[in-house]
């Protein structure tokens, strides 16, 4: 290997270790995030939004809920403000009370994270909360969500094609109510295999790009010895140009 | 009122020349008459005491905890800082920066960030318009831009984003590959300040750096585009 070569494969083992350690920083990020603040609290407790739900509750959302917080427990916590008032999470919230007409027991005490306010006296910061939750919702990985589907299949739900037959307990829906992705992006995760993209988005476009021009990068650096070519440094540089572009019309569009 | 524009130097590594590249850049915007408020986020207190200032208070740690109202330590006409110290190593932010600086009046805010914090590059990013990763042309300190640039992404979709090759030397073979290389790699402008004792030097004696030299020519490159930058999001 020339020095050349060896001096660039230097620089872009450093670029995939900090890509790496990344990943890893995020997941450290959302489990600590997950984990702060949150306690269990007697289901009782926990009241309506001051002035009522922000949105009208969507009654097929609540029950695709309802069916997978029974096989998975409620992964995503409740938050309260000081006065134990709802903050975010009104369809989970009905759904845990629909569970508990059934079972009473066994939803008692449920998981909240508690906001050090009072939602009634500062509704500002309570819809702020509201909207930061739904923002900033937990992204789950396509392995996480794997692995949730597994789990909901051990405990009983099918993934049938069309639309299931009432009593059957349907895989997608409920899926997709816990880690909030539409069916065709669970298909999509499910189901890893190569198909036709009919539809992008310039985000989605711009991330696989990016990856592409990283990947071709490194090859064109290893075949070359690590000394481009001009004409290869400006096609580099330009696809760099074009992928920034294309983030900035999702900005605009 | 203008809103400030806000820019984070960021790049995880120890020595890869972030406090030198945020200093060089308050002292291009003091020298345009632009009123620039320095955030040193660095438990080390690098940029604080790079600029004769106290380097071990808690001031910034209490007031992202929410304790106190900023209060900053003016080093020259246009320029404030709000100095760090061993405080932030454990600080419990309850607010962000945004919040906490509510209300003070800048042009600029500059955050100098810690090496190897994780949290309190976060804030940084949170608060930031513009992100420029510091390293060097060198394994190490790439692994740490890369990191922070992942990271930028995370905290938001679509950060404006540099990478700012310190202390560049062109006899060096890697400083002349990394360029290149690195724009196709990370697909962000790349942009260099070169090795110029005069930066060191003011660093070392609790003065501004230079306005003039090469080091001072590259930062003023570097404050041009951010400027583009922050003239693109008033379009948006």
């Amino acid at each position: 290997m020339s020095k050349a070569n060896k001096a660039a494969a230097g620089l872009l083992a450093g670029v995939k270790a900090g890509h790496k350690q990344a990943r890893k920083d995020k997941a450290l990020a959302a489990d600590a995030a997950h984990a702060r603040d949150v306690a269990l609290v007697p289901l009782a407790s926990i009241t309506e939004r001051p002035g009522g739900d922000t949105r009208t509750p969507d009654a097929e959302h609540m029950e695709a809920l309802a069916l997978s917080i029974d096989a998975l427990g409620l992964l995503q916590p409740l938050t309260v403000d000081n006065a134990g008032r709802l903050l975010c999470g009104g369809h989970r919230l009905l759904a845990v009370r629909k569970l508990a007409e059934k079972d009473p027991d066994r939803w008692k005490l449920v998981p909240v994270r508690r906001m050090d306010f009072d939602a009634e006296a500062d509704p500002n910061r309570a819809l702020a909360a509201e909207v930061a939750e739904n923002e900033q919702r937990r992204d789950y990985t396509p392995a996480e969500v794997r692995a949730l589907a597994e789990r909901l299949k051990a405990a009983g739900f099918k993934n049938t094609a069309g639309r299931p037959r009432k009593g059957t307990k349907a895989l997608l829906p409920a899926l997709g109510a816990v880690v909030g992705k539409s069916k065709r992006q669970l298909i999509r995760v499910l189901k890893p295999e190569p198909k036709m993209v009919t539809h992008v988005t310039f985000s989605d476009a711009a991330a696989r790009l990016r990856r592409a021009l990283e990947s071709f990068t490194r090859d064109a650096v290893q075949s070359t010895k690590g000394t481009l070519s001009d004409p290869q440094k400006r096609a580099i540089n330009d696809a760099a140009k074009l992928i920034r572009r294309l983030e900035k019309m999702e900005g605009e569009s | 009122m203008n809103k400030p524009l806000w820019v984070a130097v960021v790049g995880r590594k120890g020595g890869s020349g972030k406090t030198a590249l945020a200093l060089g850049l308050a002292a291009h915007y003091v020298r345009e008459r632009r009123r620039v408020v320095l955030v040193d986020l660095d438990p080390q207190g690098s940029a604080s005491l790079a600029l004769d200032a106290d380097a071990s208070g808690e001031h910034l740690a209490e007031v992202l905890e929410g304790n106190a109202a900023p209060e900053m330590v003016t080093h020259v006409t246009f320029l404030d800082v709000l100095t760090g110290g061993p405080a932030l190593e454990n600080v419990n932010a309850t607010r962000t920066l945004r919040d906490a600086l509510d209300g003070v009046e800048a042009d600029v805010v500059v955050m100098d960030c810690p090496p190897g914090h994780a949290d309190l590059d976060r804030l940084a990013l949170h608060a930031a318009d513009v992100v420029l990763a510091a390293t060097e042309s060198h394994r190490l300190g790439i692994a740490g831009a890369a990191r922070v640039l992942d990271e930028a992404r995370t905290v938001k979709p679509r950060p404006r984003c540099a990478l700012v090759l310190g202390r560049v030397d062109e006899r060096r073979g890697l400083d002349r590959a990394a360029p290149n290389l690195l724009a196709g790699a990370f697909s962000v402008p790349v942009m260099s300040i070169h090795q110029d004792s005069r930066l060191a030097d003011a660093l070392n004696t609790g003065s501004l750096p230079p306005g003039s030299g090469r080091a001072a020519q590259d930062v003023a490159a570097v404050a041009a585009w951010v400027d583009k930058q922050s003239k693109r999001k008033g379009d948006a």
